[in-house]
Order: structure tokens, then C-alpha cells, then sequence
């Protein structure tokens, strides 16, 4: 059988039976997505690699702890534990000025993005730096939305559930950062294929 | 089936987040109704720009990641 044909949940049951290639085999998977997410959320690459390695640590150590709930698709449950350890990063280095959503729970899309600038340490080439900065320029809802469906790969019906919204609150976000985005873009006069 | 074709549901197609019927008449619209095809092509793009932007975590966080999950193999397996 090929590695794309097993699903995450099989080698989330073969890792916990004591296949260790199998978390291999899910980070390899799913790092991209993750990792991205993560960087833009924290808008730091040194932070992004430390939280993605926590954010691992935990979901190894709630899978052998048996408390892993199998109706949960793994990225988007993933994905809500970096989203609490980047929350806990900014609450303990007091770099987040508020992180309180409209229904006033805490969601990591009002994450205060730092301005430091170490953008000349990330690897990323210019047209990459251009794009990111301007999603970074977004409003918070709708760069959460387009974070969480572009990158972290989650339906809308996920993100509606994480955000706390509608799902036609969250389509509508996502069509309002996008048609931004675009006209960002094209006013930079950044390469559109 | 019934589906009004909208920006909202190209969006949902561009993602991959519709049914395989909402799909195929998402299809049939975009042959024929030239707006919403135009539409369908400047998302795309921008979506094209974006998916140039993911990057990967350093091989070195993925060793740290599965040496833990090996050296704390034993210890957890008994729960």
C-alpha cells in the first residue's frame, strides 16, 4: 500500500500500537501546512520552529495517553494546540496586547503581530516576504480565516468552528481577504502568474 | 440540483470544500456564465501567489520532534 493511500487516522492508530515511523510519517505529511500557519501566525521563524516542536511534543503526549478523540481530524486538531501554545508563548513573553475574539474567548487571531523586523533571517525570497507582509497587513478576521483555509488546510466548516462563527461568516471573510489580497497585489505591482 | 451559483460558491470549489454534485454544477456554471468565470480566474491566481508562500520547518525541529517520541516510548506505553 502506498504512504498516500493510508489515512491520518491508521498511522495515528499504528503510532499509538507502537509504530513509531508512523508520527514520521504524519509530520511528514502535514509539516508544511502546519509550519506555515504557525510562522504566519507568530510572524517569526525561530518562535514558529519552537511552538511546532511543543505543539508536537503535546499531541505525542496526549496519543499515548490514550486521550486522543478519534472524531477529531488531525490537522485541525493540531492545529488547536499550536493555537494555544502560541497564545501561551505570547501570554508568558508579554508580546500580545489583546487576545480576546468578539464573543470575547480567546482566539489566536487577535494575536498582536510583533514588528520585529528579522525578516532578513527568514529564508524566503522577496516575492515570498512581499506576500506574507501582506497578509500580515489584512484585518485580523480575515487573515485568521485565510491562515486557517489556505495554509492549515481546514474546511470552512472547521473554521467556523474554531472562530466561532457561521460558516457564511467565515466564506465571507475568506472572499473579502482574498479580493484585498488581490488588490494589494496588483497596486504593488507584485507578479501575478 | 438547485444551487445558486455564486462568488461564495466558486470560493467553496476553489477549495475543494464542495460535494461532488455541488462540484460538477459549479462546472456546467463556469462554462457558461463568463463573470463568475472571470472571477474563478483572478482567485485562482491569487491563490497560485499565496501557495507560494509555505515554507517548512527545520529537519532539525522534526528530529527533536521523533527522538522524543522514541525516547519516551517506553515510559508512556504503559498508560
Amino acid at each position: 500500500m502506498k504512504l498516500t493511500q493510508i489515512s491520518d487516522k491508521e498511522l495515528l492508530q499504528a503510532y499509538v500500537h507502537g509504530n513509531e515511523a508512523c508520527l514520521e510519517m504524519l509530520i511528514k505529511r502535514h509539516k508544511r501546512k502546519i509550519f506555515t500557519s504557525i510562522n504566519l501566525i507568530v510572524n517569526d521563524t525561530y518562535i514558529a520552529e519552537d511552538i511546532f516542536q511543543e505543539t508536537f511534543i503535546k499531541v505525542i503526549q496526549t496519543l499515548r495517553g490514550g486521550k486522543y478523540k478519534e472524531e477529531d481530524k488531525f490537522v485541525p486538531w493540531v492545529m488547536r494546540i499550536a493555537r494555544n501554545m502560541a497564545i501561551d508563548y505570547f501570554r508568558k513573553t508579554k508580546r500580545v496586547v489583546m487576545i480576546t475574539g468578539e464573543d470575547g474567548e480567546d482566539i489566536f487571531s487577535k494575536l498582536e503581530i510583533c514588528d520585529t523586523n528579522r525578516e532578513e533571517q527568514i529564508i524566503l525570497g522577496q516575492m515570498q516576504k512581499s506576500v506574507r507582509t501582506l497578509i500580515l497587513a489584512l484585518p485580523e478576521e480575515q487573515r485568521t480565516v485565510l491562515i486557517l483555509r489556505q495554509y492549515a488546510d481546514l474546511s470552512f466548516k472547521e473554521i467556523a468552528d474554531i472562530t466561532h462563527v457561521s460558516i457564511n461568516t467565515a466564506l465571507g471573510r475568506m472572499r473579502y481577504a482574498l479580493n484585498n489580497l488581490r488588490k494589494m497585489i496588483l497596486e504593488k505591482e507584485l507578479h501575478l502568474q | 440540483m438547485n444551487l445558486t451559483i455564486t462568488e461564495t460558491e466558486v470560493l467553496r470549489y476553489i477549495y475543494g470544500d464542495c460535494t461532488p454534485s455541488e462540484t460538477q454544477a459549479i462546472r456546467e456554471e463556469l462554462k457558461k456564465n463568463l463573470a463568475l468565470r472571470s472571477y474563478h480566474d483572478r482567485m485562482m491566481e491569487t491563490k497560485m501567489e499565496l501557495d507560494k508562500l509555505e515554507v517548512e520547518p527545520n529537519e532539525t525541529s522534526v528530529n527533536i520532534i521523533l527522538e522524543y517520541s522514541a525516547s519516551h516510548h517506553d515510559s508512556l506505553e504503559h498508560h
